[in-house]
């Protein structure tokens, strides 16, 4: 049998960034980049469960740095304990469900402080300490909530992942001469603790699921395989856009 | 109470609530007064319900006194 070598899509060897690694998108991220060969740092904010993530891994030479990116100081000794790096996955990310009329301040300022303006500032620190190779690829996890449609009480979410991703089309612009790609993948409803906090019924997703023209929700390794695109070389020519994955729902908004 | 009926027919866009009634029972109930019935109790009661929570109550008169014991603790 002829063994096929040929792979435009590899991530073997690449040192890679994972933000919000501990569970989720970022968890399933981790591992599938590990299963190609990728290096990963794996940074989250409860060690624990970013050791879970870290044993799940195949491979050797990952490392996992524990910090609220949040927090300023944390961000930036994450920063100085960075290798020089292939990609990154802004991935950490936090939702608040609430109707307009039942908008807090401090429930803003937390969402826009986790899923905008920590990456703003991540990025930031990165470039002054010079630990993006050239070539090299940046993704953000954005949603396609606000981005491509939008869904009552999900405003503040919504918000956030709009601001993101207008903060992906600039860093792509600003980027693209230091030759660093940057996009964002955007998916649907995908089966992390983000929809099973308990704010919709196991009755209104199901619901809400069978809208769906592909009849599920995505499953976190959707999303990474998408990721996984963005990181390697086989998008060399994709910068600045919004990948939507959705199993088909903005078709039928 | 008196206050948390009104709030919740508010939610509902009803005049009054009849409160033998599940909220289920409202055409008026779906999933965004869902959303505002737990972002009304934690903002003005300081209790944390989710959704499946508050579809379990036989009656709006049962939410009600969940909510009211919940608040005296």
């Amino acid at each position: 049998m002829q063994a096929y070598t040929y792979n435009p899509y590899s991530i073997l060897g690449k040192s890679i960034l994972i933000t919000g690694a501990s569970s989720g998108i970022g968890r399933a991220t981790a591992v599938e980049c590990s299963k190609l060969g990728a290096k990963l740092i794996l940074n989250g904010r409860n060690e624990v469960r970013l050791k879970e993530t870290f044993f799940m891994l195949d491979g050797q030479g990952h490392m996992i740095i524990p910090a609220d990116l949040t927090n300023e100081d944390e961000l930036k000794q994450l920063v100085d304990s960075l290798p020089l790096m292939d990609g990154i996955v802004c991935n950490a990310g936090i939702s608040k469900t609430a109707p307009i009329s039942f908008f807090k301040r401090e429930d803003m300022e937390q969402v826009f402080d986790v899923n905008v303006f920590s990456i703003a500032l991540l990025l930031k620190y990165i470039l002054k300490k010079k630990r993006m190779k050239n070539p090299s690829s940046i993704v953000m996890t954005s949603s396609v909530g606000g981005v491509f449609n939008v869904s009552p009480g999900n405003g503040i979410y919504s918000m956030s992942k709009c601001a993101l991703d207008a903060y992906m089309r600039t860093t792509a612009l600003e980027l693209s001469s230091k030759g660093i790609r940057c996009n964002s993948v955007n998916p649907g409803m995908t089966w992390t603790k983000l929809i099973t906090d308990g704010s919709l019924t196991d009755e209104q997703l199901q619901e809400d699921m069978n809208r769906y023209p592909l009849k599920r929700y995505g499953d976190p390794k959707d999303i990474a395989l998408a990721i996984i695109y963005l990181l390697s070389d086989a998008s060399s020519w994709v910068t600045g856009t919004s990948l939507k994955i959705d199993g088909g729902f903005s078709l039928v908004r | 109470m008196e206050k948390l009926l009104k709030s919740i027919a508010e939610i509902l866009e009803v005049e009054e609530v009849d409160c033998r009634k599940k909220l289920s029972e409202y055409e008026e109930w779906d999933s965004l007064a869902g959303l505002s019935l737990i972002a009304l109790l934690d903002s003005d009661y300081g209790i944390t319900m989710n959704g499946k929570e508050i579809q379990s109550f036989d009656s709006i008169e049962d939410l009600c006194n969940e909510v009211l014991k919940r608040t005296k603790l």
